[in-house]
């Protein structure tokens, strides 16, 4: 039911599609070539000297090359399925633990609502990225002088995506919580509970489907949040699965040890008025990915309000009133009445 | 009104509460393990020095020397001008957003349709991206005609306050745009417009009158989130432009108090604005708003 509405939509199915072809391709190509990505050295045109690398998107097409002479356009291909797999792993987690959390939360813990709205909300205050930086820095940082990591790969990931999921926790889970607590304000809950049914019953037949169509929407807007903060760790070399930091001989290089986007940015921001396309197409390819996910949600959420696919909609209280206002000033309609009368008035 | 400015205290307080919490988390860490003792030890100690808080200095190195400064002032002196871009921008982008919904809403309702979908897709650009291109832009210009528009990073004495503010006025504009038409369309299906277009109230009046009126409630929700989204932003434009700012000065320096103090700093005017907004809002409405 919900993929044949969600079919329906053409923007989730280009987001969908541009997303699905960016990951393939990328998983295509590391079995394909094992993660080599192309170096272009000094170029050679019947033995003359035609440039050294970086080269411009023109002389090697599509976009060129950076500064040590690999091919952004590879680098970029390889790196899609690590950026993107990390958004979505961190909106799964997140969303997943969020929801029990928030709906054990909205069902059994409304007493501290109060305090834990306003204790939470210091999160509103405060720029994620910054608490990040300074919990992340020391696990994902290589040591300059030692050229090694202090952690292991899989526990600085584990770390990273650990930070990434905690510390927007508290926020979503007052969200989905707020959400399960007007639903069991509802009228049906009362006459089901009068009729016997427990808590979990009530839960698990009542709440959960009116949350379910919420919760996908969170999770797609989860995943575009993570791929912000993905940009921003970027510029603050955060990369993802740690910062691998080279010595070379005009200084220490740092690179992200699994080749993601944040890593192209982060590396080659400082050459931005020097060499513009390097640190700009990894911008651009997060835009573009942005593009498709924020396509995704529109789509989710047209599909959700479609009238086949309607169930009954979740009204703050405070709108209830003018709700039942409107209905009944609504019998009352003029029988020819234009579909937009804005025009009448304008035209006056 | 007794009753407003109980709940708004009591948030002010618990949120500074938060604020402390979250100060504290690099402690909370040691290596990767949990550190809880090491955690609550730091809140303590944040705690103290708040209340001793004009007698706490930092430590700065320079030239391999160790210098102790007293934070207050130092915080103060990088915190005003990093609150200054910060409301100056919020003002601008929400008086543009205003003027330019009032426009909008003026014309058909394809041209809003066609403007609605072009805002979508600038407001999913990273902050960072838009940066780049103003600055890209401007050295192109100055390679093409030798005129410096503004200057692009700060250096020495230099201070760059046109372009930052620019940025940051920017995309809270094209956010704060949007979801101004969005609310305003949710009230023109109200039937008091219809209402008042029956009896032949011009469209222009009956925005500035009516709708403009009940649709703040909306806008003001909103903002909170704008003004989030415009911390990060700030942040970003503080390390890109090389200002010496308060979240560029949290950042150069990770130790609790100066982390707590600094987001307590920055929390207070954003409370404030949004402080008034709801006094007057719940004033004109008559029934409770929560932010």
């Amino acid at each position: 039911m919900v993929i044949k509405g969600l079919l329906r939509q053409p923007l989730f199915i280009i987001g969908f599609l541009f997303i699905l072809i960016l990951i393939t391709t990328s998983i295509i190509y590391s079995l394909l070539y094992h993660g080599h990505v192309p170096q272009y050295a000094i170029l050679t045109e019947k033995g003359k000297y035609m440039g050294s690398p970086p080269f411009k998107p023109s002389v090697i097409p599509p976009f060129g090359t950076d500064k040590n002479g690999y091919n952004m356009f590879d680098m970029i291909i390889k790196g899609a399925k690590y950026t993107i797999g990390m958004a979505i792993l961190v909106a799964i987690l997140r969303t997943v633990l969020a929801t029990i959390i928030g709906v054990f939360y909205g069902s059994f813990l409304r007493k501290i609502h109060n305090v834990a709205t306003k204790l939470f909300d210091a999160f509103n205050y405060v720029p994620i990225i910054l608490i990040l930086m300074f919990m992340l820095y020391p696990i994902l940082m290589m040591d300059g002088q030692s050229e090694h990591y202090k952690y292991h790969l899989i526990t600085r990931l584990g770390f990273e995506v650990g930070a990434l999921v905690l510390l927007s926790l508290p926020t979503l889970a007052l969200k989905i919580g707020n959400e399960t607590m007007l639903i069991l304000e509802k009228e049906f809950i009362t006459s089901s509970k009068v009729i016997g049914a427990g808590r979990l019953y009530i839960l698990k037949k009542h709440v959960f489907p009116h949350l379910l169509p919420k919760l996908w929407v969170q999770f797609v807007q989860n995943i575009i949040q993570v791929l912000f903060i993905l940009v921003h760790m970027g510029l603050f070399n955060l990369f993802v699965g740690g910062t691998h930091a080279v010595f070379t001989g005009t200084g220490t290089e740092l690179k992200s040890s699994s080749g993601e986007w944040a890593g192209l940015i982060g590396e080659n921001y400082k050459l931005l008025s020097l060499t513009p396309w390097v640190p700009m197409e990894p911008l651009i390819m997060f835009a573009l990915t942005i593009w498709a996910f924020n396509f995704i949600v529109e789509g989710i959420k047209k599909a959700i309000d479609h009238p086949y696919m309607k169930i009954k909609e979740n009204i703050p209280k405070e709108n209830q009133m003018t709700e039942k206002k409107s209905k009944s000033l609504a019998s009352f309609e003029f029988l020819n009445k234009k579909p937009s009368s804005r025009n009448l008035v304008q035209s006056k | 009104m007794t009753s407003i400015l109980y709940r708004l205290s009591l948030r002010f307080v618990l949120t500074i509460v938060g604020l402390i919490f979250l100060g504290s988390t690099p402690a909370l860490f040691k290596g990767t393990s949990l550190n809880l003792k090491g955690y609550w030890g730091s809140i303590e100690s944040v705690l103290k020095q708040l209340i001793h808080f004009n007698h706490v200095t930092f430590t700065e190195y320079n030239a391999m020397k160790q210098n102790h400064y007293l934070l207050l002032p130092r915080l103060f002196n990088v915190g005003s001008f990093s609150i200054e871009i910060f409301i100056l921008s919020f003002f601008l982008a929400f008086l543009i957003a205003l003027l330019l919904t009032y426009i909008t809403v003026l014309l058909p309702p394809i041209v809003i349709k066609i403007i609605k979908f072009i805002l979508f897709l600038l407001e999913s650009l990273p902050d960072l991206l838009v940066i780049s291109i103003f600055q890209l832009f401007v050295i192109w210009v100055y390679t093409k005609t030798h005129i410096l528009i503004v200057n692009i990073v700060a250096y020495g004495e230099h201070k760059v306050i046109l372009l930052p503010v620019l940025v940051l006025t920017l995309l809270p504009t094209i956010m704060l745009y949007r979801l101004m038409i969005l609310d305003f369309e949710e009230e023109e299906n109200q039937n008091y417009v219809e209402l008042a277009k029956g009896k032949g109230i011009g469209m222009s009046i009956i925005f500035l009158r009516h709708i403009l009126r009940n649709a703040m409630i909306h806008i003001f929700i909103d903002s909170k989130y704008v003004l989030w989204f415009m911390l990060s932003n700030l942040l970003i434009v503080e390390v890109v432009f090389n200002i010496d700012g308060l979240l560029h000065f949290i950042r150069m320096h990770p130790f609790p108090i100066i982390i707590s103090a600094g987001l307590i700093m920055m929390f207070i005017p954003i409370f404030i604005i949004l402080a008034i907004g709801n006094i007057i809002i719940e004033k004109v409405v008559g029934h409770k708003v929560e932010v």
